[in-house]
């Protein structure tokens, strides 16, 4: 589904990757693994062509990622950043406002997926309500992943989505996604990943 | 009849009460008395041979002649714009001066067309005063207007980039930030008008007193100019950043930090 053909990227003089060859496992958890500075979240930002500095190709769905295609390739994907920067406004007007582009608008936000998962993230009841603005890290990461299992995408691409929660709630963040069914990309330092069974690591 | 011409000895008499605000400044250790004799100096001259300049204009007044100087001050503008909104001259300053050219010329033309008719159109008495007012006002509209669009997107990178994630089109994506720069423009200008008359004598009018017209005539010059003004500064702000646009994002939509002054203006390149 997600494949690296033969990228390479420098960066700020940095060689991230060289000749780097890998397909990403469908419907399966990939984690991520390696030091600061080793790529992992420029590797999800290639994905989704907001780094495109690279020479080689990705093919996404058998289509190479483009300025032609990146808008089909983001639309496939729902993209959780480290420290989720949502846009100002309450969670329901959140959604409202992203339900409302013109990619999503062929489908409504399923309501029952929503509460069912505010409830298992454990996220405040009056969560819609809330300004983005009032919400804590935590909160504004399991907000990011409730909105991204609610554009009901096939691939999750997830920049530390467990860095700002505690040990109990990651464990449920891990088998939330690892359970998933979906393509998930994860980059974590979280051991609570790399314990889990279900998941392929990819040491970078 | 126009103003009473004002004595030289009246000139120098008046201007030195500028020594007041030196003394106070000098006092209040502000560190700005070079600035103001430089600002004063400089303002002077420039004056001077525009004044000088305007004169010959006027004579000569060739509708050529007149056009191209309104050229030269929007190219001059579309320059300060560009440089007082921390964006590279080389990349933004075509479209810039195209965005104030478009509706400076067409509001101008259209202003000139109704006061005082097709035969006037491009006489420099008309054509440059009121070519200068527009300009002038777009201008500060234009600054806040590209500054604030292209800072708020470089600064939002992570929530831009998210909205883009989303599904978020081009414009979809830019859509808050345009709302909210052509509103930081448009805004002190609506607040202009409302005071208009009660705080402040606008300076058309004042000038056309002084000039002798009456002032039922120059409110009415003045009304038809802050129209003027806001219709050329409204789209004016709208173009530069319509027409900045394809240079500033890339074709994957991101924004291009090359179109920045400098390389400081921070890139997040968060691996």
């Amino acid at each position: 589904m997600i494949k690296f053909d033969s990228v390479s990227i420098t960066l700020d003089g940095a060689q991230l990757f060289h000749d780097f060859n890998y397909t990403v496992p469908i419907s399966k958890t990939l984690l991520i693994n390696g030091k600061s500075g080793s790529g992992k979240s420029t590797l999800l930002r290639m994905i989704l062509g907001f780094e495109n500095r690279y020479t080689g190709q990705i093919v996404f769905n058998g289509i190479p990622v483009s300025a032609e295609t990146v808008h089909k390739v983001r639309s496939n994907c729902s993209y959780v950043s480290q420290d989720v920067d949502l846009p100002d406004g309450t969670v329901q007007n959140v959604i409202d406002t992203i339900f409302s582009l013109k990619a999503n608008q062929h489908m409504q936000p399923d309501k029952s997926l929503l509460h069912a998962m505010i409830e298992k993230l454990q996220l405040p009841h009056d969560l819609l309500n809330k300004e983005t603005s009032q919400l804590s890290g935590g909160e504004r990461q399991r907000t990011g992943i409730v909105i991204a299992f609610l554009l009901k995408r096939p691939v999750l691409l997830l920049d530390e989505p467990t860095s700002g929660v505690e040990a109990a709630m990651k464990q449920t963040l891990v088998s939330t996604i690892t359970e998933s069914g979906k393509t998930a990309v994860v980059v974590s330092h979280d051991p609570e990943w790399q314990n889990s069974t279900n998941i392929q690591i990819l040491e970078l | 009849m126009g103003a009473s011409d004002i004595s030289t000895l009246s000139m120098l008499l008046f201007s030195s009460i500028l020594i007041l605000p030196i003394l106070a400044a000098f006092y209040l250790k502000l560190g700005i008395t070079r600035n103001v004799l430089y600002s004063t100096a400089r303002m002077t001259i420039q004056l001077t041979l525009v004044g000088v300049y305007l004169k010959y204009l006027f004579n000569y007044n060739n509708a050529l002649l007149n056009a191209g100087y309104i050229f030269i001050m929007i190219a001059v503008a579309a320059y300060s714009v560009v440089r007082s909104s921390s964006l590279k001259i080389s990349k933004t300053a075509f479209p810039v001066f195209m965005a104030i050219v478009i509706p400076q010329i067409s509001v101008l033309t259209l202003f000139n067309y109704t006061t005082v008719g097709i035969t006037e159109l491009f006489n420099a008495k008309y054509l440059v005063p009121i070519g200068g007012m527009i300009l002038g006002n777009c201008l500060t509209g234009n600054i806040i207007t590209l500054s604030s669009f292209y800072k708020s997107i470089n600064k939002d990178e992570k929530r831009f980039l998210s909205m883009l994630s989303y599904g978020a089109d081009r414009n979809e994506a830019i859509a808050p930030y345009l709302r909210s720069s052509i509103l930081a423009s448009i805004n002190p200008a609506l607040g202009r008008m409302v005071t208009m008359g009660i705080v402040s004598l606008p300076g058309m009018m004042t000038g056309q007193i002084l000039g002798g017209s009456v002032p039922l005539v120059a409110i009415k010059y003045q009304i038809l100019i802050m129209i003027a003004i806001f219709t050329a500064s409204f789209f004016s702000s709208a173009l530069s950043i319509l027409f900045t646009m394809p240079v500033a994002f890339s074709q994957f939509n991101t924004l291009r930090t090359t179109i920045f002054k400098t390389a400081t203006s921070l890139k997040l390149n968060s691996r």
